[in-house]
């Protein structure tokens, strides 16, 4: 067989198996090959949402609303949308905290908040509300604590603040600045 | 515009707030400012009780004060204490405190300087002693 033929045979086998393959539509093509599933696709997802979160004893660890919430199938991480996140230590007014996106450690005790972030502490008899914004901040449940390494300012009746990098620790509600602190005080009443 | 109607601004490295209690510890370079007054610290507090701001303790090596008394003229101060009244717009110093009011100074344990009136009021401390020392002024020329 000559050479010409047995090139025009395999010219058409090759044509045949593509033609094969692009008639497949996109699902089968998935399924036809199991094992390059997304890791990143959602185990499952939530749509204007709210979870509370219960520690052992049974207490509000914190209240979790938003847009929507995936949960990864990868490490069960759970991506969020327009998050706003209550916390409350007892017997102290509770802070809301609330971004553009965030990101919950499968625990749950660590909740990343990305973007510009605004935290604000309602006000109590005999105590303002307090309002901070800053942006990325790494919130440790457990520790009730929200640290960031960007700009900070904190706005206050009579009183504002602002550094570069701050520790806020929500239940004894103090706020460390790490650098180049501004403040400014209004004059007496 | 009275410097009791002005905020008082403050710059440090770094800073701790305190909202429950009402005390800010300022740390690191720190400056005071209101109108023409300029306290310099290494340590500030400022305790404001319900965001009412009520005094700045600076402490320092020794902390520093600058401002002008009432016909301009420049007033420093030094001491290892120094406690800042906006609301009354009085100053303690304390610890080898000393006051340059143009071409006078006094030192003692403990001045209070009013910065409005420019009048100070020294006290002695264990060393029993309050130095002021003047400089007299200049003999006006003797005409011929």
């Amino acid at each position: 067989m000559n050479r010409g033929r047995r090139l025009g045979i395999l010219t058409l086998v090759l044509a045949a198996s593509l033609g094969y393959w692009l008639a497949s539509g996109p699902e089968q093509r998935r399924l036809a090959t199991p094992g390059t599933v997304s890791p990143d696709a959602p185990e499952f997802f939530a749509e204007d949402f709210t979870v509370w979160s219960m520690d052992e004893t049974g207490t509000l660890r914190y209240r979790l609303s938003g847009r929507r919430m995936e949960q990864r199938q990868r490490d069960g991480a759970r991506l969020l949308t327009a998050p706003v996140l209550l916390l409350q230590e007892q017997g102290t007014p509770h802070w809301v905290l609330q971004s553009e996106t965030g990101w919950i450690a499968p625990d749950g005790d660590r909740v990343r908040l990305q973007g510009q972030v605004d935290l604000n502490r309602i006000a109590a008899p005999g105590r303002p509300p307090l309002d901070i914004r800053t942006s990325d901040v790494l919130v440790r449940v457990p520790q009730q604590e929200a640290t960031s390494r960007t700009p900070a300012r904190l706005e206050a009746p009579r009183y504002h603040a602002e550094g570069i990098g701050m520790t806020l620790n929500l239940a004894r509600e103090t706020l460390d600045l790490h650098r180049q602190v501004r403040g400014e005080y209004a004059p007496g009443p | 515009q009275q410097d009791t109607e002005l905020p008082v601004h403050v710059e440090a490295d770094r800073a701790h707030l305190d909202d429950r209690r009402g005390i800010s510890i300022y740390r690191g370079n720190v400056t005071i400012t209101q109108g023409d007054t300029v306290i310099r610290g290494d340590v500030v507090t400022v305790h404001s009780p319900e965001r009412e701001l009520e005094r700045m303790e600076a402490e320092g090596e020794p902390a520093r004060l600058d401002t002008l008394d009432k016909d301009g003229r420049p007033v420093h101060a030094e001491a290892q204490r120094m406690t800042f009244l906006p609301p009354s717009q009085e100053v303690i110093l304390s610890g080898n405190a000393r006051i340059l009011q143009s071409e006078d100074e006094f030192r003692g344990d403990r001045i209070v300087y009013d910065l409005e009136k420019a009048v100070l009021e020294a006290s002695t401390g264990e060393t029993g002693r309050v130095e002021a020392i003047f400089t007299p002024g200049e003999r006006p020329a003797e005409t011929e």
